[in-house]
C-alpha cells in the first residue's frame, strides 16, 4: 500500500512538474505577479511598469526557423552573397561598394551577413542591416492614427495616411530614381480640422553626408516650407510620439555615431508572429489585412496603463544586439538613445531614450507585422504600431494600429513631389 | 560705317569727347569686382547674424572635469572586492584580485565624457537627509577619479520614474540629482568588471 502511495506521489510530482516545464517554455501572460520572468528582457522602465500592474504582455513561444523564413527566400539568399562586398566608411558610416568605393544604388538584403561584436564598426553594421531590411518590401502606405493618452485615456487623436517608397533595399531594382533616392515619404493629415491637410514630403539622399529634405505644406497659408532635418526629434503635433519613431529609428544611419555596448535577449513585440498573407489586387499592389491591435482605453474594464495593448500583440523572446545611437547635430533634441535590434531579423524593438541633458525621459515599443507572398520570394516587414512612453511625465502615445496596408512594387516617382505636396489638399 | 564709339551711350560719349575712352568691359569688370567686394563683406557680417544660434546647456555641472586629463579610475562598489582603471597611453587597464587587462578604451572614455557633461539637474541641500533612502548608504559605487583635479562621487539609486540618479560629491553632504545616463555608463564599467579575466 505504501509502495502504492509512494508510487503515486512520485507520478504526480512527475506531472507537475512536466506541466510546469511546459507553462516556462510556452504560452503565458506576464504581468505584476511573474514580473521576475522577465528580468533582464526588457527595459528596466518598462519592467518597472510590469511590476506595478501597469503592463501586462501575452508572451507566446516561437520557431525561431520559422520566425526567420517570414523574409524572403531570395532576401537570405542575397544576405549570404552580400558577404564580403560591403565596407564602411571610416568618417560618416556610409555604406561603400568594394569595387567602386562609392555608395550603391541598391543593395539587397543585409550588406554584413555576419557580425563580430569586437569589431570596432560593428554597431554601424548591425545599423545597415536594419535600415535596408525596412526597405525590403519596396513601397507601401496605410491610413492610421496617432493617439495621445495620459492616465485619463485618449486627450487627443490624429488620423492620417503616410506613404513611402524605397530605393536602395528593395527586392527588384528601380531604376527609374532620377533623384538618386534611398527612399521617399508623403503622408496627409486628415483629422481633426485644426490638422486637415497638412502634407509632409520627404527625402533621404543616397549619400553619406546630405541632410533629410523635409517639406510641409500648411493649408492655412498654401505654402509649402523647408523644414530643418533635425525636426524628426520633434514631438508630433504636441504628442509624445516622434517622427524617429517610424520603425524605432528613421534617419539616415549616417546621421548617428553608432556603438555597440552589449548583447542579451528581449521581449519583442510582434503581430503574429509569423507572414501574413499577401492578396494582390493588381499588377504591382497587393494588400495585407491585419488584426486590429486594440488599446487598453478603447477596451471596456482593461486594468493597467490606459495606452497598454489589449489584443492581437505578442512578445516573443529574441536574442538581440544593444546598439547606442547619438546624433552630432547640435538642433536635434535627442541625446544618447538605447536600442535593441533583432540580430538575425534586423528590427529594433525597444528604444530608450535622453535628453541632451542626459535625463533618460522616453521609451518607444515598436511592433512589426511581416507579410510574404504565396512562393515565398518576396517579403515586406512594415512597422505597424509605435507604444511611445514619456516616462517623466507618465503620458503616452500610440502610433499606427492600421488593419490593413497596401504595399506597391511600382511607384511613379513623380507621386512623392513638391507638386503632389501641394496638390494634395487642393 | 560704325565706330568704336556708336554702341557707347552718352556718358561714354561725353567722356570720350573729353579724351577719357574707357571700354563697356572694364566699366563692367569693375562693377563685377565690386559686387564680389559686396558678397564677401555680406558673407562674413550678415549671414551668420541670419543663422539661428546654437542650442546651449546652462546649469552647473555635476563635476568640473577634463576627462582627457584623468589617468585612473577606482571603484569601490558595495557588493563586491573594489577595481581600478588606469590609462595607459591611448589604452586603459583594469586592476582587480583576478589580475590586470586591457579594456575597451570606449567604456572608460565614455564614463568619463558623460560625467564631465552632466548638469545638476536638482541639488536636494536640506540638511539631515535620510541618505539610505536615496541609495546612498551605502552607496552602490564609490568612485574616485584622480588626475587633474581628484574627484569623488558616491552614486545611489534612481529616482522613481528612473529619469535621473541620486549622487553625492564627496566630501560634500548635498545630494544632486544627474542624468540616469550616468548609470548606463557606469553599468558598462560594472560589466567589464564581472568579465572573466583574460589567460595570459
Amino acid at each position: 500500500m505504501l509502495k502504492t502511495s509512494r508510487l503515486a506521489l512520485a507520478l504526480a510530482v512527475l506531472v507537475l512538474t512536466s506541466a510546469q516545464a511546459r507553462s516556462d517554455e510556452g504560452e503565458y501572460v506576464l504581468n505584476k505577479d511573474n514580473w521576475q520572468k522577465a528580468e533582464g528582457l526588457l527595459p528596466d522602465p518598462v519592467l518597472k511598469r510590469v511590476k506595478s500592474g501597469d503592463y501586462s504582455f501575452k508572451v507566446v513561444p516561437l520557431d525561431a526557423q520559422k520566425f526567420r523564413e517570414n523574409y524572403s527566400t531570395t532576401y537570405w539568399a542575397a544576405s549570404e552573397a552580400n558577404e564580403g562586398k560591403y565596407e564602411l566608411d571610416a568618417e560618416t558610416c556610409g555604406l561603400k561598394d568594394k569595387a567602386t568605393g562609392k555608395m550603391p544604388d541598391w543593395v539587397f538584403g543585409k550588406p554584413f551577413p555576419k557580425i563580430d561584436p569586437k569589431d570596432p564598426q560593428a554597431a554601424c553594421k548591425v545599423a545597415w542591416n536594419f535600415y535596408l531590411a525596412n526597405q525590403m518590401g519596396e513601397g507601401a502606405g496605410a491610413t492610421f492614427t496617432l493617439n495621445g493618452i495620459d492616465r485619463n485615456g485618449e486627450f487627443r487623436r490624429i488620423k492620417l495616411w503616410l506613404h513611402a517608397n524605397s530605393y536602395l533595399g528593395r527586392h527588384k531594382k528601380d531604376d527609374d530614381n532620377p533623384e538618386n533616392l534611398r527612399g521617399t515619404t508623403l503622408s496627409h493629415a486628415m483629422e481633426p480640422a485644426d490638422a486637415e491637410g497638412v502634407n509632409i514630403l520627404g527625402q533621404q539622399l543616397n549619400d553619406w553626408t546630405s541632410q533629410d529634405n523635409i517639406w510641409a505644406y500648411i493649408p492655412q497659408t498654401r505654402r509649402s516650407r523647408r523644414v530643418n532635418a533635425a525636426s524628426r526629434s520633434d514631438p508630433i503635433a504636441g504628442l509624445d510620439i516622434f517622427s524617429d519613431d517610424l520603425n524605432c529609428y528613421a534617419g539616415k544611419v549616417e546621421y548617428y555615431k553608432w556603438k555597440m555596448t552589449g548583447e542579451g535577449e528581449v521581449l519583442a513585440p510582434i503581430v503574429g508572429p509569423y507572414a501574413l498573407k499577401q492578396n494582390p489586387v493588381g499588377p504591382s499592389r497587393i494588400e495585407v489585412p491585419i488584426p486590429y491591435l486594440r488599446g487598453a482605453y478603447e477596451t471596456p474594464g482593461a486594468e493597467g496603463a490606459p495606452w497598454q495593448i489589449t489584443e492581437n500583440l505578442v512578445f516573443v523572446k529574441r536574442p538581440v544586439w544593444i546598439l547606442e545611437g547619438e546624433s552630432t547635430d547640435p538642433y536635434y533634441n535627442f541625446g544618447k538613445v538605447i536600442m535593441y535590434v533583432d540580430k538575425d531579423m534586423s528590427r529594433i524593438y525597444w528604444k530608450n531614450v535622453h535628453n541632451r541633458a542626459g535625463e533618460y525621459f522616453y521609451t518607444a515599443m515598436c511592433g512589426y507585422h511581416f507579410s510574404k507572398s504565396e512562393d515565398g520570394t518576396y517579403s515586406a516587414t512594415t512597422p505597424n504600431m509605435v507604444m511611445g512612453v514619456n516616462d517623466k511625465t507618465d503620458r503616452a502615445a500610440l502610433g499606427g494600429r492600421y488593419s490593413s496596408q497596401f504595399l506597391e512594387r511600382d511607384f511613379d516617382p513623380q507621386y512623392f513631389s513638391l507638386r503632389a505636396l501641394s496638390r494634395l489638399s487642393d | 560705317m560704325s565706330t568704336a564709339t556708336d554702341s557707347l551711350s552718352d556718358v561714354d560719349r561725353r567722356a570720350a569727347d573729353d579724351g577719357d575712352v574707357r571700354p563697356p568691359f572694364r566699366r563692367l569688370a569693375i562693377m563685377a569686382l565690386v559686387a564680389v567686394l559686396l558678397a564677401v563683406i555680406c558673407i562674413l557680417t550678415v549671414l551668420p547674424g541670419l543663422a539661428p544660434p546654437l542650442p546651449t546647456r546652462g546649469g552647473e555641472r555635476v563635476v568640473e572635469l577634463d576627462p582627457k586629463q584623468v589617468q585612473q579610475v577606482e571603484v569601490v562598489p558595495r557588493d563586491g572586492a573594489p577595481y581600478s582603471f588606469a590609462r595607459k597611453g591611448d589604452a586603459w587597464v583594469m586592476s582587480r584580485p583576478q589580475g590586470a587587462d586591457v579594456v575597451p578604451s570606449d567604456r572608460l572614455d565614455g564614463f568619463l565624457e558623460t560625467l564631465a557633461g552632466l548638469t545638476r539637474l536638482v541639488v536636494i541641500d536640506e540638511p539631515d537627509q535620510n541618505l539610505a533612502e536615496f541609495g546612498l548608504e551605502p552607496p552602490r559605487a564609490v568612485v574616485t577619479i584622480r588626475g587633474g583635479k581628484e574627484v569623488t562621487l558616491a552614486l545611489g539609486d534612481r529616482n522613481p520614474p528612473l529619469t535621473a540618479l541620486y549622487v553625492q560629491i564627496l566630501p560634500g553632504t548635498n545630494i544632486v540629482l544627474a542624468g540616469a545616463v550616468l548609470l548606463w555608463e557606469f553599468d558598462k564599467l560594472v560589466v567589464l568588471s564581472k568579465t572573466q579575466p583574460v589567460e595570459p
